[in-house]
């Protein structure tokens, strides 16, 4: 979480930044979450770019890396709850891979809070609004990822 | 008349000898290894002909020895020539073979009771074959003389052998002489004729082959000296460790030779020689493969593109156009396996051989460069001797009154390089008739 | 000759191939793969816009120089190759590179002005300086033991253990949290931009520093860093530690403590064949073991079978189980100077082995690795 300071200074730092956030979502869980979402017309910001994958399994570190070269500030990744992969252990590898990926993210300086994983189901689809919103300001406040192509 | 130095007792320096001796002239012929016959002597056979070398050669040989207007000098070198041409100072270092060769009469009795008998490689056959410190470099030498190899002997190195010299106790000539010193010769000629011929490559340096770490890769002269009859292993060609006879052989052409890394040139005969000890192969054994892997066919002389279709076609030589880019060891069995790209089909694949012969490049000897600035005459950058008029006048070096022959001022052939000499000795002759006083075009 | 073939051509001299196939005949690829560096040549000499960059072949070449070491018409083929991939990635297209490509992408990352990287949390109880004469340049070895968790590939051991020796010869190095990647496979993959970017960076930074002389523990970095990088202005003297520490010990600053325990040692192609390194390494590792050379050894040593992560498959596991089985024949230790060929023969051992071999007992340490190993058990 970012803390109330941070966003109070940084608000003053970047206003008129808009953060681009790209969401890797699975196909069987969160991608029909969004969908919910979607169709209960409930708002979620538009700094999201939704990618669907088949499972959050098949996220491996270059797909987090290249989003924040080529100009992501940061990057979502959303998949079944555990237990509940369509793939029975995908999430767990996404869970190693993420990990992983959260570790490089640390040595390269980039900040950690900039690659979120999250579980959601395809009935949540308020919890996906929820956690885009909720990261989309974390991530405007982080200010931007610093790559990006010129 | 004034006298010619030939330098260098190859097939080319002998001829050169010869036809000026049968004019009249009294020629010194100077070779600085024991016995006259250069690489000659060292070959089985001959291309086109298959002509035995060493047979064609040694009549020829005999000749200087016995020609009364021929001096032989073995043993010797030039180090040094003053003057001009019609005029030369020519002074030669006879190294002591402490053997008196006015009583040896090479019996050879010396050689069967010396100390280091049989643990010394002897030059002749590329260290295929052993000699002792008091040797014959061959059996056809000339002149037949025996000569103590100083760093070897026992006696001349540390001044003791054993209790007595028993090639002193056994020569009942009384010919050995430990007190035998240099001589220096000062002789007055009118001109000099170099044919100092060539020497080998040595592809240890090139890691892709072998040479040197697999027993069974052999050079073209090795070979040589393992199919004559006369060599090591009286003609056989025994593949290591079992020394039957090869089922398969393959030739590698041009190494270190077309080479830019190495000696760019091509050395003119290694296509031939090539196709000829194929060719051999097949006459001792019909039933063994045999594969030359070459990038191009150089056959230029008479009747030599004719030989290379009849070693295709009649001997079943076969030919591939592709060099190899790496020669591999079993390392029980020794048997070698060429890796090469198959420009057929394209592809890398591997070829078994029992034995494996690399075409190393001729090379002009590494005392060329001291012994062009003894002359006072320009060589190239490969150490070939230069000549003023490469297209006209392919013989007269850059300082006039001295001429090459052979090898030595550009790759050739046998034929070649005895024309050559013969053109030589002619123009060398011009010189002495117009010192005489005589010959218009002076 | 069209602006297109003139570069990769003329610069290497790659109009003086014979096309005698010398190089295809040594080539470790060419044995698995239908792959022919002759044939590569023969198309740039004979398409006139350099075709060739949409071969998916020139993808294949391991950049390790055996070819070079036996054309007869000194023809530079790793050269040639290297400004054909650079072409080709101008134009858009590229290798399959292993990882995901994420290897890359951190370079790429690294060459961007600004974000700074917290690379230097290994050094924790290490002597090392802010700015001084001489630098450790670390590379990538920050990145590597996460990225090949599975493998444990021991490589953040090979950055602290070269510091370990510095230290115990009284050297306190230089090591720059402004460093980054050095740019070696960006360079071998064809994005020369980014290379550029980063070596611009990297020589900034060195001599901003005042460092005279960097040491590294990276075969490839020795050889970007002592060649590629002198070509964008850097006049700095490079060691790979092998070398500094052969120094060091023929000084008598580094005590090392012997040991009879059987090793061979792999010559890295970047070390080797790429600079002519052969010597030192060996001296300094005689001191702490004993070395036995496996019969492809220098100039004719084996590659590690994969360059710049390029193109890695089959034909590079066989060629890894060749070299492994070869050092297995002749000790129980492989030493490498490279943390690369360090990963990808962990990774062939890590694999079921090829059918009709079976995978040797075999340790491999890198050598910096193994002088601080030495330099404990001299303590004790």
């Amino acid at each position: 979480m970012v803390h109330e300071g941070e966003v109070k200074a940084a608000e003053k730092a970047t206003s008129g930044f808009e953060p681009k956030v790209v969401a890797f979502c699975c196909n069987w869980c969160s991608y029909a979450g969004a969908d919910l979402t979607g169709v209960s017309r409930m708002q979620y910001s538009s700094n999201i770019r939704i990618i669907r994958v088949m499972c959050s399994g098949r996220i491996e570190p270059n797909f987090v890396l290249r989003a924040l070269e080529l100009g992501a500030d940061g990057v979502l990744v959303a998949g079944c709850h555990i237990g509940d992969c369509h793939y029975i252990s995908g999430n767990k590898e996404a869970e190693k891979q993420i990990a992983r990926t959260a570790r490089l993210l640390e040595i390269l300086g980039v900040d950690k809070r900039r690659l979120k994983l999250e579980w959601i189901s395809a009935s949540e689809g308020q919890k996906f609004a929820n956690t885009v919103n909720e990261f989309v300001k974390d991530v405007r406040t982080l200010g931007p990822a610093g790559y990006g192509r010129k | 008349m004034k006298d010619v130095l030939v330098v260098g007792g190859g097939v080319a320096g002998i001829q050169a000898a010869l036809d000026l001796a049968e004019k009249g002239v009294k020629v010194h012929l100077v070779e600085k290894t024991p016995s006259i016959g250069g690489r000659m002597a060292q070959l089985d056979k001959t291309f086109p002909t298959m002509d035995c070398s060493i047979c064609i050669l040694a009549p020829k040989m005999a000749d200087c020895a016995d020609h009364p207007n021929i001096t032989m000098h073995t043993c010797s070198e030039l180090t040094g020539l003053e003057g001009e041409a019609g005029k030369f100072r020519a002074t030669v270092l006879k190294h002591a073979r402490h053997v008196d060769a006015s009583k040896c009469t090479g019996c050879g009795k010396c050689t069967e009771v010396c100390r280091m008998k049989g643990r010394i490689p002897n030059e002749f056959d590329f260290g295929l074959r052993k000699r002792g410190a008091i040797y014959l470099p061959f059996l056809q030498a000339v002149p037949r003389v025996m000569n103590i190899d100083e760093k070897k002997c026992l006696f001349l190195k540390a001044g003791k052998c054993g209790e007595k010299q028993l090639c002193k106790e056994a020569c009942e000539r009384g010919a050995i002489d430990f007190d035998q010193k240099d001589e220096t010769l000062a002789l007055e000629v009118g001109a000099v004729i170099v044919a100092t011929g060539f020497d080998l490559f040595d592809p240890s340096e090139m890691f892709e082959y072998g040479y040197g770490r697999f027993p069974n890769v052999r050079t073209a002269m090795e070979y040589e000296r393992l199919i004559c009859a006369s060599g090591p292993t009286g003609g056989h060609l025994e593949v290591e460790p079992t020394k039957e006879h090869p089922r398969s052989m393959v030739f590698v052409q041009c190494v270190g030779a077309r080479d830019l890394r190495r000696s760019p040139f091509c050395c003119s005969v290694c296509c031939m020689y090539a196709t000829k000890e194929a060719v051999l192969v097949k006459e001792h054994y019909p039933d063994t493969e045999c594969t030359i892997f070459n990038v191009d066919m150089r056959a230029l002389g008479k009747g030599f593109e004719e030989f290379v279709e009849r070693a295709r076609k009649e001997y079943g030589v076969r030919f591939v156009r592709a060099r190899p880019g790496q020669i591999t060891e079993e390392p029980l069995t020794k048997k070698l396996a060429v890796w090469y790209e198959d420009p057929a089909s394209g592809k890398v694949t591997s070829m078994e051989a029992d034995i494996v012969v690399l075409a190393t490049a001729l090379v002009p000897g590494a005392a060329t460069a001291a012994l062009a600035r003894t002359l006072d005459i320009e060589i190239d950058e490969h150490m070939f001797f230069k000549v003023v008029d490469p297209l006209m006048s392919p013989v007269e070096s850059t300082r006039p009154g001295v001429f090459i022959a052979g090898y030595c001022e550009t790759p050739k052939d046998i034929p070649e390089s005895v024309a050559q000499a013969s053109g030589a000795a002619a123009r060398a002759y011009e010189v002495l008739v117009r010192e005489k006083g005589g010959a218009a075009n002076a | 000759m069209s602006d297109q073939t003139a570069g990769p051509v003329e610069k290497t001299k790659a109009y003086y191939c014979v096309e005698c196939g010398k190089c295809t005949g040594i080539c470790p690829v060419s044995r698995g793969l239908d792959y022919s560096p002759r044939r590569m040549v023969k198309r740039a000499l004979e398409e006139p816009e350099l075709e060739l960059v949409r071969d998916k072949q020139i993808w294949n070449c391991l950049t390790c120089k055996l070819c070079s070491g036996v054309c007869p018409s000194g023809v530079d083929y790793i050269d040639f190759i290297k400004i054909v991939r650079s072409r080709a990635f101008a134009s858009g297209l590229s290798g399959s590179c292993s990882q995901g490509g994420q290897l890359n992408t951190l370079s790429r990352m690294m060459a961007t002005e600004g974000p700074t990287q917290n690379r230097n949390f290994w050094t924790e109880g290490l002597d090392i300086a802010g700015k001084g004469e001489l630098m450790y340049f670390v590379g990538c070895l920050p990145y590597f033991d996460t990225v090949f968790e599975d493998l444990k590939p021991g490589t953040l051991d090979i950055a602290k253990s070269t510091v370990k020796i510095l230290n115990a010869a009284g050297i306190r190095p230089v090591v720059s949290p402004a460093e980054r990647c050095c740019g070696h496979d960006l360079l071998w993959s064809g994005d020369a931009d980014a290379y550029r970017a980063l070596a611009r960076q990297n020589i900034r930074e060195i001599k901003r520093l005042g460092v005279r002389t960097v040491v590294t523990s990276c075969a490839e970095c020795y050889r970007t860093l002592s060649q590629d990088y002198r070509e964008m202005g850097a006049d700095f003297e490079v060691k790979h530690i092998s070398q500094l520490a052969a120094e060091l010990v023929e000084q008598g600053k580094l005590k090392l403590a012997a040991s009879d325990r059987k090793v061979t040692l792999h010559d890295a192609c970047r070390l080797g064949r790429h600079s002519g390194v052969y010597e030192q390494p060996r001296d300094v590792l005689r001191k702490v073991a004993s070395l036995v050379e496996m019969p492809r050894n220098r100039i004719s040593a084996g590659c590690c079978g994969v360059g710049a992560f390029q193109t890695c498959g089959a034909h590079s596991k066989r060629i890894q189980m060749e070299r492994l089985a070869e050092a297995g024949a002749v000790a129980g230790t492989l030493v490498t100077e490279c943390p690369k060929c360090q990963i990808h023969f962990k990774c062939a051992l890590k694999d079921k082995a090829v059918p009709g071999t079976s995978t040797p007992e075999l340790e491999i340490i890198d050598l910096a690795s193994l002088l601080a190993r030495s330099l404990e058990a001299g303590k004790q």
